[in-house]
Parts: structure tokens; C-alpha cells; sequence
């Protein structure tokens, strides 16, 4: 994708125009700001080194736009683009338009996909006093079909919802001009930010689109969609659930008083899971009200205010070292802002000038400026913005611990605790000493929060959203923390607490036994290993992923690239997503599957027709065939992404050997087509395909000789072997991999790969399942891929095993007529 | 005491030269900062005050006189902050392209790099001489180095008369018009001051001659 540099003589103007832009383009579109000097005492200026590290960074083989503010920026962004290397210099142009405007069209274009031409020529009129000119009325002579729409969401087609018409309008390949009737204004182009901006369209305006006939009816419809979605305007969207409440002991209304304490449970959301009995622990993290006092030597004061961001910084730094590998790179991010916070020239001149001007003390003045900053975040619509509240807080409550000199961590508990937070925040996460403290619970947050996803990796259990209560509940009080089923119960009786101590001690003793085996090979208790691997769904899933124990990642989901958007993800886009994922994985394999988009997971812009039966309809590997425009795109980033790390292919829903060798040849296609462009990438990476259809897997002698591996996809395997369908809760007890007849399938392929010399894995959800395993072990399965919080309970099952036992056990559940012969028979097996 | 030749350049001597400018436009950072004022952004002082610290601090140990000169063109870029850093940088990054890996400059080489530097500076702000800029002290500079080192290859002398060339440059920008710049926006009035980018150069001249001077004796 086209990069954007940002060189402005104030660090905080280029980061906020990031920031805006981020926002505005609708997608990840690469961003570097490169404002100011290093210089606390006098921070405006540029610094050539900057500007060309941030070209680096934002460097693509589609190009960077440098744009600058005044002077001496102009002069540095050149120097810094003739630092390149000549082969770097070609991508990189200078766009003399002006800053703000000429940086939020650019990010919206390229964000819709645009060539590098139009996206300078859009920047360098974004300034414009009026509209571009227009070609007009050559509509009614070109044929154009017009229809009339009006613009109902609130804002009009300003800034996030111009982008997304922009967005939109440039999936279509002809011209679209768009009129607004109601204040009298010339067409403009659809696809230009400025144009639509320009028409100052707002609620209530009627307005004309005209498109060319033979895409006019798609294009309508497509805006229409947009009108329908208020052009994702969530204002007037319903506010967001509230918390659970249970109708037990806890009074409803309760408002959150000190005294007194509730009793009765609180439902909310399992984060992480265990159990958890002790007393309650509030943790504050909201900012506490200082009293200023006068200091006598303001330059004393400002030292000391000073010495406290640097340890501040120093204790970031050190419990990110401490941390390990219990964080990933991604999650590092969160806590390099924190730090970016911390040499914000703004906030520390500030700072240093109250101080000079008022001679109160250091901790009055930064709490002031913290919550003010906080209080300007948290106003604002953005989610994402809004977000920064919560991480300017974190920081500003370090900073003030350092001052106030009080209390050292935030959860330094005197006994070994449950934790309450009104919100969980990243670096809470960070700071816990596990040993000490027992669970964790908080009155709000959901489960993608950052926080979640850290917190998910804790060995200790966590329940969030369990409402405003949770204040209500005295200090000290005992309570229960059910992390499984995300319930936190107050002041438990004698009963609940005996049988959650039972719960407990078998979930504990068992979980510190698969703990303990997570990180090794998994091995039968006779020697043989086998590979453990988890399946991923998103980027979020790699801290989590990395910290499981899995060896490889068997199976990649890519639909989630797919959905919640109104085109679909560009090469670059994809590329960036899998190659961050390699880096995170630090050389284990990813296997990336390609999209298996069917009528199930309706996707607007695909354009499918409706289906009777979508799970035998157009999908998987059908779909991407007759689309190699989307095909090829996914393989181009999978095999560029190839080049950072071990990444495989694998190809849903092959039926037959001719698809399979059709695929096959596009990846040689694309990979030829990525020579040509001088790209780089594995050629000798594993190409493979699902066991999913029944006939894939009679026809596996076949099939195997044509692929690298095999993966084996039980649930759509069982439903075409039974003809059962998954949802429909009339034909579960058919739906059932255990089937003899699903498992005569699965020892077939499985037979059928060895013989090929291949190796054959398993993705589905029956990988992870401890019933499952000595039969799959006993038919030779290489490679089970699972959700990753099944991976260390799973090499305990399966260092209880012996294979010589799985493999007789397998022979013999072949010959069974039913799957709960077979279940009776597998718990034979564990039972003597 | 005998008067000998200098005819060569060496490592040691740039050294000193870096060393010396950063005193110099630290001594005088309030004087360049002052000459800002009424036609820039009072920056000018500070500006320099700070690139030369970090050149002197990121310094290269060793000899090679073209890699030390590099180093000092890419602090400048990255800390004076204005105009001044894109300049000075590219006029010691062009200079020193030809000179990687040497340990001592013959006069040759040092005409060679000045006019490299001035041209570099040229492109870099698209500029020439008599636009009121650091220019009209460079380039005379240069001019009067080739010609008096024609004469007897003593880089001493040639260095001398370099720092006056600089000088008188610098001094005859008083009566200029700005045509570049922020100077430039005030038309008229930026007539009867002294270009401060002028002058930084001068002193950086001045400094180069004097420690070469020192060496000699």
C-alpha cells in the first residue's frame, strides 16, 4: 500500500494528523509522522534522520508520499529523500499540497485503493476553495443512468462517511459523479474525498449519482447499502449493553456506597479460567484528588518532576523486560505510546511552565494536565480515541506514583488477594505479581479489549463486566471467583465454598501437571511425539497463540479479512497482516488457509447470488477459481508474506483432482507474476489441501501425491459423510464425528498420505478433543492444530497414552457400527 | 621559530576544527540568535549551538577523514531543527563524498571539497550568491582558497585567506535584500542586517583557519 510521511516542525502536530488520518482512511493505511527535534527545551524543528527513517518505514514497492509543512521541512524531506538509495528515491515523491488537507485526501484515497497518480492529484487540490472543475454535463451524452437518493445520517457526507463513499464507489471500475440537487452544485467524481466534501452535502440534501449502465444498478445498490448502515454513523446506534444482572442477593439498584457490603453473585465474562476464594482488594486506578501546595524553589521542583518521567520510563522498560515473553511485539506497541507520552513536549512544557508560573508542587500540576488530556479524549466520538483516556491515566498514575512517592505497583496486595478494578488496564495486566494474587475481576470491559487479551494468558482467573457492584462490595470481603463460568460470588456460604474447593483442586492439580508439559514436545508415554498446533482466527490471537505451547499454527482462518467491509482487502493489506503474524511467531510455521467464503458468511461486496444450499453451494476453493482477481491477490500476499518465515498454503474444499491442480497452477502463475515485479518469496514453501469432502478423501491416493500435506476438516467432513446438517438440531445425534463411518474416512486419508511420503494434520474440533486422541494417534495422525487453551490439557492426555494401545484401540473402533460403541470403547481404555 | 609549508590536512587537525566550531558557536550562540531576530526566527544561535554539540559528541574515532565529515553532515541534519541543518549537511555530506577513507587533505583536495560543498548548498536551497544567504560567505571562500593555494600550495595561507574572503562575504550581506527564506518574507526591511547564516559560516571558517594556524606553530 502507498506509505504517507508526515514532516512537521511540532512532533505533536505530525502525530495528531496520524492520528486523524488513521481514523479518517477507514483502513490500515501506513502512516509515519515525523514532527520535531529532540530537543525537550526547544522542540520545533525537523530532523532530516527522522523523516528518512519514517520513509523506511512506511516504504512499499506502490510508493511513499512525503509532505511537509513549511520551510525548513520542505528542505529536510528533501534531504532526507536524497539519503536514499537510488532504487528507494524512485518510490518516493514529494507532495507539495498542504499539510493537513493534503495528508487526510491522500490517506482516504490510497485507503480506497487508488493508483499513486490520483492520489497526489487528489492531495494537491485538497485545498481548493471550490469543487474541481467539472467536466459535467457530458452525463446525458455518455449514457449515464442517474437516480436520486437523500442523505439522511446526521452528519452528512463529511469526513469518516465520505470515506467510506469513497471507499465504496471505488470498487466499481466506471465513472461516478455525484450532484448535490438540493444546494445546486456541478457533479463531482465520487471517488475523489475533495469532490464529495466539496458538495457539502448534509442531512436532509438530496443529491444525484450517476454511474455508467452497466454497473449502475450494483452502484445504486451499493449506496443504498451505505444509507442503510447511516454511513456507519453509530450515532444513532443503541448504547451499548449493560452488565449482566443477576436477580440474587445483590440489591439492583445499589448505588455504590462504602459502607455496607452486598452479598449474592455477579454474573459477568469469563477473561481467563480457575478458581479463586480470598478477600476483596479494590485497586484504584482512577486519579486521585492532590491538594497543590506552594513550593518554594520552582526549579527544584521541575528537577524532580523531571527525574520522576525518567523512572517512570525506566519501570516501563523494566517490567516489559520482565514480562518477557508473556507479551508479544504487538502488545509491546500499546506500551511504546505510554512511553511516547512521556516525551510529549506539550505535555512536559506544560507542565514545567505551571509549575514556573504557579510554584505549586510538581504532582498538583501533572495530575491537572493528566486529567485534563484524559478529559478531552474521553469526549470524543472515536472509540479508538476515546481509548486514549484509559492509556493517559495508566500513565499519568505512574508518573504521580513516582512523585507522591505512595504506594510502589498498583497491585502490591499485604496477603494474597482477589483483585477489583472498575476498568482493567494493559499495564495493570503487566504489573501483577501472579504469585500473589489470586483473580482478577473488573466492572467493565469486554473480551477484545487489550487488556482482555493480556489478561487471557494469565494463570490466575479473570471475570470482567460484572457490573457497578463490584464497588459496593467492602474491602477485605471474602469472595468467590468462578473464572470459568465468569462469576463472581460474594460472601459464599460453607456449601458453595466446599464445592468450589473440590473444583478447584482438581482443576488446579490438573492444570499445573499440563502447565508444566505445555512448552515440551508432545510425547505418549512410550516416546512418540507428534505436532501440537493452533488454529487462529485474527491478528489479536498471536500474544495468546505464542504463549500456548503450540509448535506451528495449523490452520489460519482468513475470513476475517473479509467481513465488516465494504471491498475487499488489497494485496498490500493482506501482505502486511500474514507477514506481521510470521514475525510474531518467530519461526514457527503458519499455515494459511485460503478464504473459504460461502453463503453462510455473507460478505455484501462478493456479490453472490443467494443459495438453497450455501454449504454445498459456490465456496472455498469453487469460488476462488471462478475469481482469480480475489484469488490471486490472497496468493500473492500469502507467498510474499513467505519470505520473513515458514508459511504453507492450504486449499478449503477440494472435491477434486482437477481443482486441485487449477490452484496449484495459479499459485505457479503468481508466483511467476511476482518474479517479474522482483518481489521475494519461498518457493519451495508447502503447498496442501482440506480433507473436508468425501470425495477428497476416497480419491486421497489420488490427491496425495499432488500436495505436501493433508489437514483434515472433521466438522464439514462429518456433516457430507452423514448428511447431517451442523445447525439443525433435529439430525445432532447423525452430526458426530465419532461415526465409524466418519473415521473409516479419516483412517483412509490418513492411510492414503503416508503412502505418498506426505504428512497429514487435523484442523478440526476434533484435534483438540482427549476422546479423540488415542484414536487419531493410533491411526498415525502427524499434526493436531486445536484452539490454543486446549494445547497444554491436550499433551497431558496425551502423555497418558501408549501408542501400541491406540493403535489396537483404532483397529478395533473401525469395526464398530456406531459412535457410542466407540465412546464405550475409548473409555475402556482409560478406565483400565 | 622557522616558517614552514603546510601542505597537507590531516585527521587530527578536521578534528580539531569540529571541536573548535562547536566552541565557537557556543561562545556566540546568543550573538547569531541576536542577528536572528529582526529577520528570522531567533533560532539561528540555538539552532547551530545544538547540531554541533551532537556532532561533537557522535564524533567517529579513527582517522578517515571523509567518514568524520559524514558523520558531522548527518547530526546536523538530524539536530538543528531549521533550515540551517538540510545546509550545513548537505555542504559536509557533498564535500566529504569524495574524500571517504582519507587520513590527510593535499590543497587540491580541499578546493575540491569547498567547491563540492558550495554546490551542494546551491542545489539544496536553490540558491546563489547575493540572496542574502550562508552562500555569500561560502562561496567567496571557496573562490579565494583555490586561487591563493594556486599560488604556493600552502593551505595555511589559502585557509586565511578563506576566512577573510568569508568575512567580507558575510559582511557585505548587511546592505542585501532576502530572496530566500524567512528573511525573505519582509522584503524591504530585511535590508541593513547581517545574515546570520553568513556569519555561522564565517566563524566556521575562521575556526578551521585557526586551528590549522595552531598546528603550524
Amino acid at each position: 500500500m502507498i506509505g504517507i510521511v508526515i514532516v512537521s516542525h511540532s512532533r505533536k502536530l505530525a502525530e495528531g494528523l496520524k492520528e486523524i488520518a488513521d481514523v479518517m482512511s477507514g483502513q490500515p493505511v501506513p502512516v509515519a509522522a515525523a514532527g520535531g527535534v529532540d530537543d525537550p527545551e526547544n522542540p520545533l524543528g525537523t530532523d532530516g534522520v527522522r523523516v528518512l527513517d519514517a520513509i523506511r518505514e512506511v516504504m512499499s514497492d506502490e510508493g511513499v508520499l512525503v509532505f511537509a509543512d513549511i520551510g525548513s521541512a520542505r528542505l529536510n524531506a528533501e534531504m532526507a529523500i536524497d539519503l536514499l538509495e537510488p532504487e528507494e528515491q524512485e518510490k518516493v515523491h514529494f507532495c507539495d499540497a498542504p499539510l493537513v488537507e493534503g495528508v487526510l485526501a491522500a490517506a482516504v484515497q490510497i485507503g480506497a485503493g487508488s493508483p499513486l497518480q490520483a492520489v497526489m492529484g487528489e492531495a494537491r487540490q485538497a485545498a481548493a476553495q471550490k469543487p474541481p472543475a467539472s467536466e459535467a454535463p457530458r452525463d446525458a451524452q455518455s449514457g449515464g443512468v442517474t437516480r436520486e437518493f437523500t442523505i439522511r445520517n446526521p452528519m452528512g457526507l463529511h469526513a469518516r462517511p465520505a470515506a467510506l463513499l469513497v471507499t465504496a464507489m471505488n470498487a466499481f471500475s466506471g465513472e461516478i459523479r455525484l450532484a448535490n440537487l438540493s444546494k445546486g452544485r456541478q457533479p463531482v467524481n465520487a471517488k475523489s474525498i475533495n469532490g464529495i466534501m466539496l458538495s457539502e452535502v448534509t442531512a436532509g440534501d438530496r443529491i444525484s449519482l450517476t454511474a455508467e449502465p452497466a454497473e449502475a444498478e450494483a452502484v445504486f445498490a451499493a449506496f443504498e447499502e451505505l444509507i442503510g448502515k447511516n454511513f456507519g454513523d453509530e450515532a444513532t446506534a443503541s448504547p451499548p449493553a449493560a452488565p449482566v444482572e443477576t436477580p440474587a442477593a445483590a440489591p439492583q439498584t445499589a448505588p455504590p456506597s462504602s459502607s455496607g457490603t452486598l452479598s449474592g453473585t455477579l454474573e459477568g465474562i469469563s477473561i481467563a479460567s480457575g478458581f479463586a476464594l480470598g478477600p476483596l482488594h479494590h485497586v484504584r486506578n482512577t486519579l486521585p484528588e492532590i491538594e497543590p501546595v506552594e513550593v518554594a524553589d520552582p526549579a527544584a521542583e521541575t528537577e524532580r518532576f523531571t527525574r520522576a518521567l525518567a523512572d517512570a520510563e525506566a519501570e516501563i522498560t523494566a517490567s516489559l523486560a520482565a514480562a518477557g515473553q508473556r507479551i508479544t511485539a504487538y502488545d509491546r506497541k500499546i506500551f511504546d505510546a505510554h512511553i511516547s507520552y512521556l516525551h510529549d513536549p506539550e505535555i512536559i512544557g506544560t507542565v514545567k511552565r505551571r509549575i514556573a508560573d504557579k510554584g505549586i508542587c510538581a504532582e498538583a500540576v501533572w495530575r491537572e494536565v493528566v486529567a485534563d488530556l484524559a478529559g478531552t479524549y474521553a469526549a470524543l466520538e472515536d472509540p479508538l480515541l476515546k481509548a486514549r483516556a484509559s492509556d493517559i491515566i495508566d500513565v499519568g498514575l505512574r508518573v504521580l506514583r513516582f512523585l507522591t512517592g505512595g504506594e510502589t505497583a498498583a497491585a502490591a496486595v499485604s496477603e494474597p488477594s482477589v483483585l477489583a478494578f472498575a476498568d482493567l488496564r494493559p499495564s495493570d495486566v503487566l504489573a501483577l505479581d501472579e504469585s500473589r494474587i489470586l483473580g482478577i475481576c473488573a466492572m467493565t470491559g469486554g473480551k477484545t479489549s487489550h487488556a482482555a487479551i493480556l489478561a487471557s494468558a494469565l494463570s490466575i482467573p479473570v471475570v470482567f463486566a460484572v457490573g457497578e457492584q463490584l464497588a459496593g462490595v467492602a474491602e477485605g470481603t471474602q469472595v468467590l471467583l468462578d473464572g470459568t463460568a465468569g462469576r463472581l460470588t460474594v460472601a459464599p456460604d460453607p456449601a458453595a465454598i466446599a464445592t468450589m474447593k473440590k473444583d478447584r483442586k482438581t482443576w488446579e492439580d490438573r492444570r499445573a501437571r499440563a502447565e508444566a508439559l505445555k512448552t515440551r514436545p508432545a510425547q505418549t508415554s512410550d516416546g512418540h511425539e507428534i505436532r501440537v498446533a493452533a488454529n487462529m482466527a485474527s491478528v489479536e490471537e498471536l500474544g495468546v497463540v505464542a504463549t500456548s505451547g503450540a509448535q506451528e499454527v495449523g490452520l489460519l482462518r482468513t475470513e476475517f479479512l473479509y467481513m465488516r467491509r465494504e471491498a475487499a482487502p488489497g494485496e498490500d493489506e493482506q501482505y502486511e497482516v500474514y507477514r506481521t503474524l510470521v514475525a510474531g511467531l518467530e519461526g514457527r510455521p503458519l499455515t494459511v488457509r485460503t478464504a473459504d467464503i460461502g453463503g453462510d458468511k455473507p460478505v455484501p461486496y462478493m456479490d453472490r447470488p443467494p443459495e438453497a444450499n450455501p454449504n454445498l453451494g459456490w465456496r472455498g476453493l469453487r469460488y476462488s477459481l471462478a475469481v482469480p482477481e480475489f484469488f490471486d491477490v490472497q496468493l500473492a500476499a500469502i507467498l510474499r508474506a513467505s519470505a520473513h518465515g515458514p508459511v504453507r498454503i492450504m486449499f478449503p474444499l477440494v472435491s477434486t483432482l482437477q481443482e486441485l491442480r487449477a490452484a496449484k497452477e495459479r499459485v505457479r502463475a503468481v508466483m511467476a507474476t511476482l518474479r517479474s515485479r522482483g518481489l521475494a518469496f519461498d518457493d519451495t514453501l508447502e503447498i496442501g489441501m482440506m480433507i473436508e469432502v468425501p470425495a477428497a478423501a476416497e480419491m486421497a491416493d489420488m490427491l496425495a501425491p499432488e500436495v505436501d500435506f493433508f489437514s483434515i476438516g472433521t466438522n464439514d467432513l462429518t456433516q457430507y459423510v452423514m448428511a447431517a446438517d451442523r445447525a439443525n438440531a433435529r439430525v445432532q445425534d447423525l452430526f458426530d464425528p465419532f461415526n465409524p463411518a466418519v473415521l473409516r474416512m479419516i483412517a483412509r486419508s490418513i492411510e492414503a498420505a503416508h503412502a505418498a511420503d506426505i504428512w497429514i494434520g487435523m484442523c478440526g474440533a476434533m484435534a483438540g478433543s482427549p476422546i479423540a486422541a488415542p484414536i487419531l494417534l493410533g491411526l498415525g495422525l502427524d499434526e493436531f492444530s486445536m484452539t490454543p487453551s486446549d494445547i497444554a490439557e491436550f499433551k497431558l492426555t496425551v502423555r497418558d497414552l501408549a501408542l501400541p494401545d491406540c493403535r489396537t484401540l483404532a483397529a478395533d473402533v473401525l469395526k464398530l457400527s456406531s459412535a457410542d460403541a466407540v465412546r464405550e470403547r475409548v473409555a475402556g481404555l482409560h478406565g483400565g | 621559530m622557522t616558517e614552514t609549508l603546510t601542505t597537507a590536512v590531516t585527521a587530527p587537525m578536521v578534528r580539531a576544527w569540529i571541536e573548535r566550531s562547536a566552541k565557537v558557536l557556543a561562545d556566540n550562540r546568543a550573538y547569531l540568535t541576536e542577528l536572528d531576530a529582526p529577520i528570522g526566527d531567533s533560532d539561528h544561535g540555538n539552532n547551530m549551538d545544538r547540531g554541533f554539540k551532537a556532532a561533537l559528541e557522535k564524533l567517529p574515532e579513527g582517522d578517515d577523514i571523509g567518514a568524520m565529515l559524514k558523520s558531522v553532515a548527518m547530526s546536523l541534519i538530524s539536530k538543528v531543527g531549521g533550515a540551517a541543518g538540510p545546509l550545513y549537511g548537505t555542504m559536509f555530506l557533498d564535500g566529504a563524498k569524495p574524500l571517504a577513507g582519507k587520513t590527510s587533505l593535499s590543497a587540491d583536495e580541499l578546493a575540491q571539497f569547498f567547491d563540492d560543498a558550495v554546490a551542494g548548498v546551491m542545489k539544496r536551497g536553490r540558491s546563489d550568491v547575493e540572496m542574502k544567504t550562508m552562500l555569500d560567505a561560502l562561496a567567496p571562500a571557496a573562490r579565494a582558497f583555490r586561487e591563493e593555494a594556486a599560488k604556493g600550495s600552502d593551505i595555511r595561507a589559502a585557509l586565511k585567506a578563506a576566512a577573510e574572503a568569508a568575512r567580507q562575504g558575510m559582511e557585505a550581506t548587511i546592505p542585501m535584500q532576502a530572496q530566500r527564506g524567512r528573511a525573505s518574507y519582509l522584503g524591504e526591511r530585511s535590508i541593513g542586517h547581517q545574515d546570520p547564516g553568513a556569519t555561522s559560516s564565517h566563524l566556521i571558517l575562521q575556526a578551521f583557519s585557526d586551528v590549522v594556524e595552531e598546528a603550524a606553530q
